[in-house]
């Protein structure tokens, strides 16, 4: 007897290639799943029965890779999966820079992800290459009115469609030591301006012991700080037509400004990376840090029991530039986008999976794995008591008052996005991703160069390598 | 007639596979890039335009990639160098016999066992100036002119060379050891007899029995060194204080990878593989490969 003859499945193929219903190249394709089918099932140790019937299976990256949410998206996909046994949903999390060389490589390839997180100036740049689809269908199931205003703006395009819908929300906020206020007569709530925050940095600058202000300055994180100063000093990163605008007086100042701000810095600041400067804060080594709400967890890790609370851990106002009129800050509001070249029935489900990762039960779960920083991207949690009295949220309340004030005001920008109007910049999400402005802060801070010539030198960057190629 | 036809086609039939292997694992990928440098194509697109010879003609006026040349021969050159020195060093004092001499053996293997990762990372953190142990031993030294940090500007690249020789002199240990336990014992007889000095004895005996090993362990090292893109990368990550590591490698991956263009980087790797060819053509015209005297 022939070996494949006690298998059904091979028996059935070699019988319809006999009988000529099944091409060489056709046989030859199953005859190999068949066999891979075959292996892999022996080497779990046991024969799988033949699926009754085909699931439909969804991929989803995200970017949220810590062990909490972890445990949560995998509580809510096997929820979804006892409802759904015809769909089968992967949710994987990793990295920011993980998934950009992972998305590249699949995009490249024409086999992306069913969906992903992505930045929204990522968002622009797919959109403008054809890449996503947009969401409408699924924004309009969710309810737009019970979404924040701050959060579907920067969803919504010039053509009238979400291209993108937010999985959760977190604003960058100042953070300051309130111990090493005593004894300064420092008021951070008196800052307004540049100028009102360079007075007292000396103040607080008490090197070796803790420095006045942590940077990173790793590429990604120079262009957040880029951006924010030169939002908050009145201008943009690009013009109206989407030509870079670094030599305008407002982002020469920014650059002036940071000059100024180096004293208070740690010599290598340079080489830290975000995480390090919030470890920094933690641990008492510096008095201010740009940071987000997951920095509560920093805080629980490196900082003395007795000091893990909002009174040391203080959230203090953002400062305006002599050309500004109101502060600037970034905005986590990573959406969920859907592939062009992803299968419709993967699409499909996909969406019903996000339906139900939005329904209460399922979402709270979600948002409570990082209390202070996956935070609702509906209005009316913000007035349930539930989700307000979570003991994290209670904890750590001025720090959500403080993210919830620039929702508010409507001056969180996602990155790179100093005016509304920057966001329909198609190759912005390209310059985020190029370490050219970043070089433009090096060079006048740590080398010693004239803001001008290195602004020009950045702009031609731009223009040559990024607009040049991406116009052709 | 027939047999030897027959034999001959048998030896081709066997070569078969292997010719096949290095088509495609190895001929196709360069012959791919070569193809991919006269295009112009976006990383996240799947179309492409072709260019032509643009693509070299921009690299060849662009400061920042002569500059990345630069950064990648100061980082291959002094790190082989001081490899070659440590692993050569390391390798006479282990050959001895001594207690624990098999034991220091294998651990003088370690730097080079821990994945890159790790050991930059520990790095990282070894030279952190907030948190460091180096920094803090350097300081509390209190040597004038110490820098307060190192991973900055103008100490980077000296962070990098250390931490590449830390990483990889295990590999010249190893090769000059083996080599080194080959040499004839009454080589050495014969110097002392003629009142060689011990250090006569490493110039005139050892040192020309190890030409052979360190040519090519210089050769591999240098290679290696200068396409090396793992560590620069996770040490500096292209940026910030990371501009000043930021080698040729580097530059082409960031082209690759975060200008998204592939095009670009496959002209810069056809570039950095041409430049290779150059160097090890003029190293072997500088260094012929002479026959080894017990291979004789």
């Amino acid at each position: 007897m022939k070996r494949w003859a006690s298998d059904p499945g091979l028996r059935r193929l070699v019988s319809e290639k006999r009988e000529g219903v099944l091409g060489r190249r056709a046989f030859l394709a199953r005859l190999g799943g068949a066999t891979a089918g075959a292996a892999a099932a022996t080497l779990i140790g046991s024969a799988a029965p033949a699926r009754a019937q085909k699931k439909i299976v969804v991929t989803m990256w995200d970017t949220e890779p810590n062990p909490a949410t972890r445990a949560a998206v995998k509580a809510i996909v096997e929820d979804f999966h006892k409802l759904h046994k015809d769909i089968e949903i992967h949710a994987e999390g990793m990295g920011w820079a993980d998934m950009d060389r992972k998305l590249q490589a699949a995009m490249a390839a024409k086999s992306p992800p069913t969906a992903s997180h992505t930045q929204t100036y990522v968002v622009t740049s797919f959109k403008a290459k054809g890449l996503i689809e947009p969401v409408d269908d699924l924004v309009k199931a969710l309810g737009e009115d019970r979404i924040f205003p701050s959060v579907l703006r920067w969803m919504k395009y010039p053509d009238g469609k979400y291209w993108g819908l937010t999985h959760a929300w977190g604003a960058d906020n100042l953070g300051g030591r309130g111990d090493y206020l005593t004894g300064t007569g420092v008021d951070p709530r008196s800052w307004k301006t540049w100028d009102d925050w360079l007075r007292d940095l000396p103040k607080l600058n008490k090197a070796p012991q803790y420095y006045g202000l942590s940077l990173a300055g790793i590429p990604f994180f120079v262009n957040e700080d880029v951006y924010m100063w030169t939002g908050a000093n009145g201008g943009s990163i690009f013009d109206d037509k989407g030509n870079p605008a670094l030599e305008s007086p407002q982002v020469l100042g920014m650059l002036e400004f940071w000059k100024k701000l180096r004293a208070f810095l740690p010599a290598g600041w340079a080489s830290h990376d975000y995480l390090e400067t919030l470890s920094a804060w933690a641990a008492g080594k510096t008095a201010q840090v740009f940071m987000w709400g997951r920095t509560a967890g920093y805080i629980d890790q490196y900082a003395p029991p007795d000091k893990r609370n909002p009174d040391i851990f203080q959230m203090w106002p953002k400062t305006i530039g002599p050309m500004g009129k109101a502060p600037l800050t970034q905005f986590d509001n990573e959406p969920w986008v859907f592939y062009a070249d992803a299968p419709k029935e993967e699409k499909a489900a996909a969406k019903e999976f996000l339906k139900f990762f939005f329904k209460k039960e399922n979402y709270r779960r979600y948002c409570d794995s990082v209390p202070v920083h996956l935070l609702s991207i509906f209005k009316e949690d913000f007035a349930d008591p539930a989700y307000m009295n979570h003991p994290e949220r209670k904890r750590w309340k001025p720090w959500l008052d403080a993210q919830l004030k620039w929702v508010e005001i409507g001056r969180a920008h996602p990155l790179l996005i100093c005016n509304p109007q920057d966001m329909v910049i198609p190759w912005i999400g390209d310059v985020a991703a190029a370490p050219i402005l970043a070089d433009m802060v090096m060079a006048v801070v740590e080398r010693g160069r004239d803001p001008r010539a290195a602004a020009k030198e950045a702009s031609d960057k731009i223009s040559r390598d990024i607009i040049g190629k991406a116009k052709g | 007639m027939w047999r030897r036809r027959r034999e001959a086609l048998i030896g081709m039939g066997l070569l078969l596979p292997s010719a096949a292997l290095v088509l495609a694992f190895t001929l196709f990928p360069v012959g791919y890039n070569v193809w991919l440098g006269f295009y112009a194509k976006h990383s996240l697109r799947a179309t492409s335009a072709w260019v032509g010879l643009d693509n070299y003609a921009q690299i060849l006026v662009d400061p920042d990639f002569w500059r990345s040349v630069w950064l990648a021969t100061v980082y291959a050159v002094a790190s082989t160098a001081l490899q070659i020195v440590a692993g050569v060093a390391g390798a006479l004092i282990l050959h001895r016999r001594f207690p624990g001499c098999d034991f220091l053996r294998g651990v003088a293997l370690f730097p080079y066992m821990i994945p890159t990762i790790i050991a930059v990372f520990v790095w990282r953190w070894l030279m952190n100036d907030l948190y460091g142990v180096i920094p803090y031993a350097l300081g509390a030294l209190a040597i004038p002119g110490m820098p307060e940090a190192w991973l900055t500007h103008s100490t980077i690249m000296w962070v990098l060379v250390v931490l590449s020789v830390w990483t990889f002199f295990p590999f010249v240990l190893v090769n000059v050891l083996a080599r080194l336990q080959t040499i004839p014992p009454e080589l050495y007889d014969a110097a002392r007899v003629d009142g060689a000095s011990p250090v006569g004895q490493f110039f005139n005996v050892t040192l020309p029995q190890l030409r052979n090993v360190l040519l090519i362990v210089l050769l591999l090292r240098g290679i290696w060194m200068f396409t090396k893109f793992d560590v620069p990368w996770l040490l500096g990550f292209g940026g910030g204080a990371g501009e000043a590591i930021r080698t040729l490698p580097v530059f082409t991956y960031q082209r690759s990878f975060t200008y998204y263009q592939a095009g670009m980087g496959a002209a810069l790797s056809n570039v950095m593989l041409a430049l290779l060819l150059m160097a090890v053509t003029l190293y072997f015209v500088a260094f012929p490969p002479e026959a080894d005297e017990n291979d004789a």
